[in-house]
């Protein structure tokens, strides 16, 4: 890839890529490892994209083979206590910063479909296809996702 | 009320720091001396296979660390470097059959805490362009190095290609933190391998190909010690996570004092004292110019409180070839 496309996609999609791996890992740092490997892998790949959604989601694939990889690895789970360096993110209003930390209380399993829906916009299929799950499956996982959130917020889910 | 609305306005707070960014739209792609192969190898990753073909690779530990080379720098191996990874390097050929396919550990590059594997398998056939892996590959030093202290271990296998006769290349990555000047090439230690399940990835989907479990004993004899540079201790300039006062961490810029800082063929380490999380890049820079940066890396808390952090070259280096370390802003020169 040439290094102008490669600066644009960068730029247009780094973000999406951190909050990806981000609702995948609960480490800042490894969510930060992860977006750098897979821009690596986009600076070092041959592919040419037929236009920015089929490069978003190329990035996203690759994003979730990559958080996936590192989950599979018992490195940082014995090395790197995963309580300690742990930035803060910073949020404007308070029911941010409550809505976050319920999110990422959420079991890996329900975080990442979430992400890929309420965020990312995918459809049910595409998060299903993108995960290696059914549909089905997906769609219970969404909805057990919203069910913790709605009794740990003590708020109720707009249906949508 | 949550909807998502709410979820995407919270999200959007989620960034990717300043200093992640500028590293990223920096990073530039290797320059290329030949001309572009057709196929691209994976190296220890799982990942959506972009390349049109696979070349076959029938080739040694040095070769695909020569690839590495050339794929990381742009240039070749050198001389020097050749010889330090197969002084490194032994041959194993142990064999085990399960479901119908063969596993060989055909050889292994020792280095002071980490390992490179490189496995064939035979007995199916297999796509040039797939990705293989094992589904539940465990790895494991004996005698354990830390002696059941803090540290550990981590590793992962991927297919590097398959040969002209058709059978399957794999590497295990293998890397340890051992805090207490143990090395895995000191000739008292054995890897045992238990590779589970023969897998194929595809699209991020995982289909086991043959159900099955190989199981190797692979005594790591020493071929040749990798010499050590050491540095007493050097101050650093860079980004870390410190304490704010407020009971929190935020990103900054500091000094920090890092000691007993040991190079060798294979690696980095260094101790500092824990008090912050250092978020610094760490390359070696040879004599030739050419900048090396690490790997993966790791660390542990040791008894004394103090912080052991350790981290790979990609390929094994000659040590008489570094001229200086790149830590975070900083280059501390080596004798």
């Amino acid at each position: 890839m040439d290094q102008a496309t490669f600066t644009l996609l960068a730029d247009r999609y780094m973000d999406m890529v951190f909050r990806l791996a981000r609702s995948w890992l609960r480490s800042p740092q490894d969510a930060d490892d992860v977006t750098q490997e897979v821009f690596l892998r986009l600076l070092r790949s041959d592919i040419r994209f037929e236009g920015d959604e089929h490069a978003r989601r190329w990035l996203a694939r690759v994003t979730v083979n990559e958080a996936r990889r590192l989950c599979r690895s018992p490195w940082r789970r014995r090395t790197v206590p995963l309580d300690e360096h742990q930035p803060e993110e910073k949020f404007n209003k308070e029911e941010q910063r409550a809505l976050f930390d319920a999110v990422m209380e959420l079991p890996g399993k329900y975080r990442v479909p979430l992400h890929l829906y309420y965020y990312e916009g995918y459809a049910v299929k595409e998060v299903a296809e993108m995960l290696g799950r059914s549909p089905s499956t997906v769609q219970t996982q969404l909805a057990r996702a919203r069910e913790q959130l709605k009794k740990k917020l003590k708020e109720d889910w707009s249906n949508d | 009320m949550i909807d998502r609305n709410r979820y995407r306005e919270t999200f959007s707070h989620i960034r990717v720091s300043p200093e992640m960014r500028t590293r990223i739209l920096n990073m530039e792609r290797p320059a290329r001396k030949s001309r572009r192969r057709a196929a691209a190898l994976a190296a220890a990753v799982l990942a959506v296979t972009l390349s049109a073909a696979a070349v076959a690779f029938g080739g040694t530990l040095t070769d695909w660390f020569a690839r590495e080379w050339a794929e990381r720098t742009g240039g070749e191996l050198s001389g020097g470097q050749a010889a330090v990874i197969d002084s490194l390097t032994q041959e194993v050929g142990q064999r085990a059959v399960s479901g119908g396919v063969t596993v060989t550990v055909d050889s292994v590059t020792v280095g002071t805490e980490s390992l490179w594997v490189l496995l064939d398998a035979e007995g199916m056939e297999f796509d040039p362009d797939g990705l293989y892996t094992f589904g539940t590959p465990m790895a494991d030093i004996q005698p354990d190095p830390n002696d059941g202290q803090h540290g550990g271990s981590g590793w992962n296998v991927s297919s590097v290609g398959v040969t002209e006769s058709g059978s399957l290349r794999l590497l295990l990555r293998f890397s340890a933190v051992l805090f207490g000047g143990a090395r895995l090439d000191d000739g008292g230690y054995t890897l045992e391998l238990s590779l589970g399940d023969l897998t194929r990835v595809d699209n991020g989907r995982e289909e086991i190909i043959c159900a099955g479990e190989w199981a190797f004993s692979i005594p790591l004899t020493a071929e040749s010690l990798s010499p050590v540079l050491t540095v007493e201790s050097a101050a650093v300039t860079g980004d870390v996570m410190a304490p704010d006062g407020k009971g929190q961490e935020e990103r900054e810029r500091r000094e920090v004092v890092l000691y007993d800082l040991r190079v060798t063929a294979t690696g980095l380490s260094f101790r500092h004292d824990g008090s912050v999380g250092l978020l610094m890049q760490v390359a070696a820079v040879l004599e030739d110019g050419t900048v090396v940066r690490s790997g993966s890396g790791g660390g542990s808390r040791t008894d004394d409180g103090s912080w052991y952090d350790t981290w790979e070259w990609p390929v094994p280096i000659d040590v008489g070839s570094i001229a200086a370390l790149r830590i975070g802003e900083t280059e501390i020169p080596l004798q």
